[in-house]
């Protein structure tokens, strides 16, 4: 890809959109990775030979996606907000969440992924718990289960302290100026941190394709935090790979061609395989931006005390 | 260039003994094409040849680089041309007509997007798979096209398909590899019995090839006509001077 003028860049040759090439310099288009792999690392004096433009294609896609997952540091943010249904349906280029939020009162909350289930299928069942089917022999499934109708309703109870806790509202008693309270089983000591959390709950049906919240979420803005994997929703002329990791991706599409081929030698897949990882590392360690200044500005509160 | 009219009088000189040896003009123009072709054909394997030497570090470089020779040689016959599209072209390919007289394509470009796109060579055995691919399905992006001899009255010289088939018009270019021109020796009506070289003929065509391979022409036509006249030791001696030469 040629460079841009400086007219190219701020204003896009003044063609909209204005903001196109903002930012760009940071990447390399994968047409640019495919054509250098091409040129450089294939042919009659290479080790690489002989090779299918789509196998390149497909190697160096499969480099960015793995790239996209985490060394990337790429996250994707969406704001929707939740209907009564508490529902988030997940966006069409979702691969893993990073983060849920909450964001009210012009503060996020970040949200905990609830250890339990709060959703399931059913059947419908006779009185003698007998499945029901129907004249095919399809079974018959309730629009929901009791569990997600309780959920929505706001009549499920939670283990985490907030609203819905199953504390919440439990009466106890005072003994000579002591309150205790005793629960269903046993007393409460202690705290489980792991659900000592106020704020609503979330569990994600990744099959499903949604995010379904605890009650509390109903009407409320939610931010997800999410990774993609970097392929633009199938437009190859958009997927681009950041500068840091150019020779990487090369390195991989060389080893997993080399990795897959008949009749190379072990040495020469572990020679490529060893570039791949060391590029691998000093790509992650660039794009950590880890630098004097920046441990600096951490190690000044390494003396502070604890209140 | 290798002047025809050359080669025929070496050819005569070597085989006419005594007015035994004679090749009439329409023998020799056929031998001419046919030895043309002998030695097109071995450029690619001659220049395969002189790349796995050079693998090997057994191939020197400037004035030792065999395989250079080799590949200016071939470059000789490189062509460029517009395809032109077939739109009768039904299913999931779009069909253009293959470039007159090719020999091999080299290149295929898309030219319609935003930047230039080459179309990779594909087989059709693994298209439907490769269109099935979420990562590898051509694209305008990263078109394919597959090639098959198949001649149609819009495609007489053969069919290129190029898929996606929104690839349409005159937006495929091609740079392909060509056959050579036939040779030919116009000659004017027998004088004396005897046919006149005719260089302002429009059907008189020297070899293609360059001047070093003329001796090799002589030869390969030597063996043809040798054959023909039924005479072994033309024959013998022509191909033992055509296998020291390669």
């Amino acid at each position: 890809m040629a460079y841009l003028t400086g007219y190219q860049y701020y204003e896009n040759g003044g063609f909209p959109p204005e903001d196109a090439n903002w930012g760009s310099y940071q990447y390399v288009s994968l047409a640019d990775i495919v054509n250098n792999f091409l040129l450089m690392y294939q042919g009659n004096h290479e080790i690489i030979n002989n090779v299918n433009r789509y196998k390149i294609l497909f190697h160096a896609k499969r480099a960015i996606q793995e790239l996209n997952y985490d060394a990337f540091k790429e996250i994707k943010a969406l704001e929707l907000n939740v209907c009564d249904n508490l529902r988030f349906v997940l966006p069409p280029d979702y691969v893993n969440w990073v983060r849920i939020s909450v964001y009210k009162n012009g503060v996020l909350f970040p949200l905990s992924e609830n250890i339990q289930i709060n959703g399931a299928e059913a059947y419908l069942q006779d009185n003698d718990c007998r499945i029901l089917f129907d004249a095919d022999g399809n079974i018959l499934k309730p629009d929901s289960s009791t569990i997600d109708m309780q959920r929505i309703t706001g009549a499920k109870k939670s283990i985490y302290l907030n609203s819905n806790s199953i504390y919440n509202g439990s009466e106890g008693y005072n003994d000579n100026g002591t309150w205790y309270f005793d629960f269903q089983i046993g007393a409460r000591f202690g705290l489980n941190t792991e659900t000592a959390n106020a704020n609503p709950t979330f569990r994600i049906d990744k099959k499903g394709g949604v995010i379904n919240f605890s009650s509390g979420v109903a009407g409320e803005l939610v931010i997800l935090e999410y990774v993609s994997d970097g392929m633009e929703g199938g437009d190859d002329s958009l997927v681009t790979v950041n500068k840091l990791f150019e020779e990487y991706v090369y390195a991989s599409i060389a080893h997993d061609i080399l990795n897959s081929r008949f009749g190379i030698q072990e040495y020469i897949v572990n020679r490529y395989r060893k570039r791949r990882s060391a590029l691998l590392k000093n790509a992650k360690i660039r794009i950590s931006n880890i630098n004097p200044s920046r441990l600096l500005m951490n190690l000044r509160g390494r003396d502070k005390l604890i209140k | 260039m290798v002047s025809i009219n050359d080669v025929r009088e070496t050819v005569l000189a070597i085989c006419n003994k005594n007015n035994y040896g004679y090749i009439s003009p329409d023998d020799f123009n056929l031998y001419a094409k046919q030895a043309q072709l002998d030695i097109f054909n071995e450029y690619m394997n001659q220049y395969n040849y002189y790349i796995n030497l050079e693998n090997q570090h057994t191939s020197g470089s400037d004035l030792a680089d065999l395989a250079e020779g080799v590949r200016e040689e071939i470059e000789m016959f490189i062509s460029s041309a517009t395809l032109t599209y077939d739109a009768t072209s039904t299913g999931i390919y779009s069909s253009f007509n293959a470039p007159d007289n090719w020999y091999h394509i080299n290149v295929l470009t898309y030219t319609g997007g935003t930047s230039p796109a080459e179309i990779a060579k594909g087989s059709k055995l693994d298209i439907t798979r490769l269109a099935n691919s979420n990562l590898t399905a051509p694209t305008t992006t990263y078109p394919m096209y597959v090639m098959s001899e198949e001649a149609s009255p819009n495609r007489p010289n053969g069919t290129v398909s190029v898929i996606p088939n929104d690839i349409q018009g005159t937006d495929v270019e091609c740079v392909y590899m060509r056959y050579p021109v036939d040779p030919y020796w116009g000659y004017q009506n027998l004088l004396n019995g005897e046919p006149i070289f005719d260089p302002s003929s429009p059907d008189t065509q020297d070899f293609e090839i360059s001047e070093e391979e003329e001796s090799r022409l002589v030869d390969k036509i030597l063996e043809k006509a040798g054959l023909s006249i039924r005479e072994p030791e033309v024959y013998k001696a022509a191909q033992m001077n055509d296998n020291q030469q390669q």
